[in-house]
């Protein structure tokens, strides 16, 4: 009773959009082709590549998956954790945030071992360590954790925050002007409208969290084991695919995201490669409980979630991972 | 009416519904504690409240710059919409040539146009009241300028007769006749203008470091602390609850005290003398 009023809850919240698929039980094989739903954070991107190119993995498997665009706004957390979809794709840190609010998430791999998140400026600034960054215009918006590390960290002197615009318009015209980015997405941008731009990567805060995880809930992971097995193999194989030739998957890319261009999405995805394999060269979607204690003790110190609210070998299972380097 | 009628009043008013909200609270309350609802996707009412004291001093602080927002946009929405209904009603082919444009921009979304205010005028206060007015304009303008010429025709005649001029014939009585539909239209806009106000903190507002309800709301969605975007509604709900009651209090204020005017011999003919 109590689980059919919650699943009422849900549908009515989520805008009585199709309801998930029925729950299968842990004798469920995939032999039968299985339809699943993936919602993806963002429109689709080269950072999502590997799962463009993971479709004939997965239908290898048995999977026929979907994958839904993501946009602003989009709460992937929500939906997978309410079972309006199979799985999706999201940060490490938003999956950490999700579960200190009780949404029952786990991130089964990660694609891409090193977070692209950084601040662009102006090569030109001299500017060339986010502890330099002073007396200009920053864009960046409150929705990140990485965003309050920043401030914490660094002094930011002379500096004007202003909302992220989504566009790299006014970097363009303005010398003294940085900007929240993902070092395979905004830089290309610019570079392509003629700008010098200089990523200055989080990481140098010991912010890094693993990018474009593969996200189900714990349920499917304890009901569908087979399923969640398939679903992370095919996506490794995608992943490696992608790494060998992106071009199959970009084209798919651009079909569903025209607000892109053919040598925008080439340029994205060659800046994409370098994250898969991370500068410590693990497998394909590997995840470790150190990167995970790193994001969770940050969130922590943030005071975005309580001391001991969230455990970090909770957040990830590498069950079906490989766990040989590549 | 006597102290004790007016509390009965008042209390006729207010009881009902505080009732309906304290037991929608606790059947709330029941219900996410039954079916042990997890935070993120329905928070008791009780742990609402317990976040919104934990983060007061970044609420509040939230609270006061949508207000700002909120009231300068309004302000604007009302000082340019009035003159825009005057200009209107007094000239008649800027009324026919314009007039249809105004219903035309109206129809056209502010999303679209936040991009270009942040050409124009940067992010900030300054463009967060712009698009709180722009949202909150029109009512402004439809009411003014209907109330500036919806006067009867006999009482038209009656000022012609004694020689008004166009500005006696604006300030005494389009004006005044104009009064209850532009408190409607501001009552209208009153509402607009927070909605307008916390659009505009998320598309032209501010940044990650400056609070106001819309980053809040921005930043608590993106974590997915649905117990502090629900602080965030509550209080962008209560803001919106004061600015309307209190330009609904002012204008019926106003009302009260042309009222009282009209009773008076408002027609006097050496009044209209110049």
């Amino acid at each position: 009773m109590q689980r059919l009023l919650l699943s009422c809850l849900v549908v009515a919240a989520l805008g009585c959009q199709r309801p998930a698929p029925p729950a299968t039980t842990e004798g469920e094989t995939v032999s039968q082709p299985i339809r699943l739903r993936l919602a993806l954070n963002w429109f689709p991107e080269p950072e999502h590549g590997g799962y463009f190119a993971a479709r004939e993995a997965w239908r290898e498997r048995g999977l026929e998956v979907e994958l839904l665009d993501g946009g602003p706004g989009v709460q992937v957390i929500a939906r997978v954790a309410s079972g309006d979809v199979d799985g999706g794709v999201d940060n490490a840190d938003i999956v950490a945030l999700g579960r200190a609010q009780g949404a029952p998430v786990v991130a089964v791999m990660a694609p891409l071992q090193d977070s692209p998140r950084c601040i662009m400026v102006h090569r030109s600034s001299g500017i060339d360590s986010l502890h330099e960054l002073a007396d200009l215009t920053l864009a960046m918006s409150p929705t990140g954790a990485f965003a309050e590390l920043l401030q914490r960290e660094v002094p930011l002197r002379g500096v004007e925050i202003v909302p992220y615009p989504g566009t790299v318009s006014r970097f363009l015209v303005e010398d003294r002007y940085a900007q929240q980015a993902y070092s395979f997405s905004e830089p290309v941008l610019a570079r392509a409208a003629g700008a010098d731009p200089l990523c200055l990567p989080l990481s140098e805060l010991g912010w890094n969290p693993y990018t474009s995880t593969l996200i189900v809930s714990e349920r499917t992971l304890a009901d569908r084991p087979q399923v969640v097995r398939a679903l992370v193999e095919g996506a490794v194989a995608g992943w490696r695919a992608y790494r060998a030739d992106s071009a199959a998957a970009d084209r798919v890319i651009l079909e569903r995201n025209p607000g892109l261009d053919a040598p925008t999405v080439a340029a994205m995805a060659a800046d994409v490669m370098q994250l898969i394999d991370g500068r410590e060269g693990a497998a394909v979607g590997a995840m470790t409980a150190e990167r995970w204690s790193a994001v969770t003790e940050t969130l922590e110190s943030l005071g975005l979630t309580e001391p001991g609210a969230v455990l970090p070998e909770a957040c990830y299972d590498d069950r079906y991972l490989e766990p040989a380097q590549d | 009416m006597s102290r004790q009628t007016t509390s009965r009043t008042v209390a006729v008013l207010v009881g009902p519904p505080l009732l309906a909200l304290l037991i929608a609270a606790l059947a709330w309350e029941l219900a996410v504690r039954w079916l042990a609802l997890a935070p993120w996707l329905l928070p008791a009412p009780s742990a609402v409240l317990r976040s919104m004291v934990e983060h007061r001093d970044r609420l509040a602080a939230a609270t006061l710059r949508t207000t700002l927002g909120a009231g300068g946009g309004l302000l604007a929405s009302l000082v340019v919409g009035s003159l825009l209904s005057l200009v209107f009603a007094a000239v008649a082919p800027l009324r026919r040539a314009l007039y249809p444009w105004a219903v035309v921009l109206q129809t056209v979304p502010v999303v679209a146009i936040a991009p270009l205010i942040v050409i124009w005028f940067g992010t900030g206060l300054t463009s967060v009241i712009l698009v709180a007015m722009v949202v909150s304009l029109f009512p402004i303008v439809t009411a003014g300028t209907n109330g500036l010429l919806r006067v009867r025709r006999e009482l038209l005649e009656l000022f012609a007769v004694h020689g008004a001029s166009r500005r006696q014939l604006l300030l005494r009585l389009r004006l005044p006749h104009a009064l209850p539909d532009l408190v409607v239209g501001a009552r209208v806009a009153s509402g607009l203008a927070v909605v307008g106000t916390l659009f505009g903190e998320l598309t032209v507002g501010y940044g990650a470091n400056t609070a106001s309800l819309g980053t809040v709301v921005l930043a608590s969605s993106s974590q997915l602390d649905t117990t502090l975007l629900f602080g965030a509604i509550i209080l962008a709900t209560v803001l919106g609850l004061a600015i309307v009651s209190t330009v609904g209090g002012i204008g019926h204020l106003i009302l009260a005290r042309r009222g009282e005017a009209d009773s008076a011999p408002a027609l006097d003919s050496g009044g209209l003398r110049s």
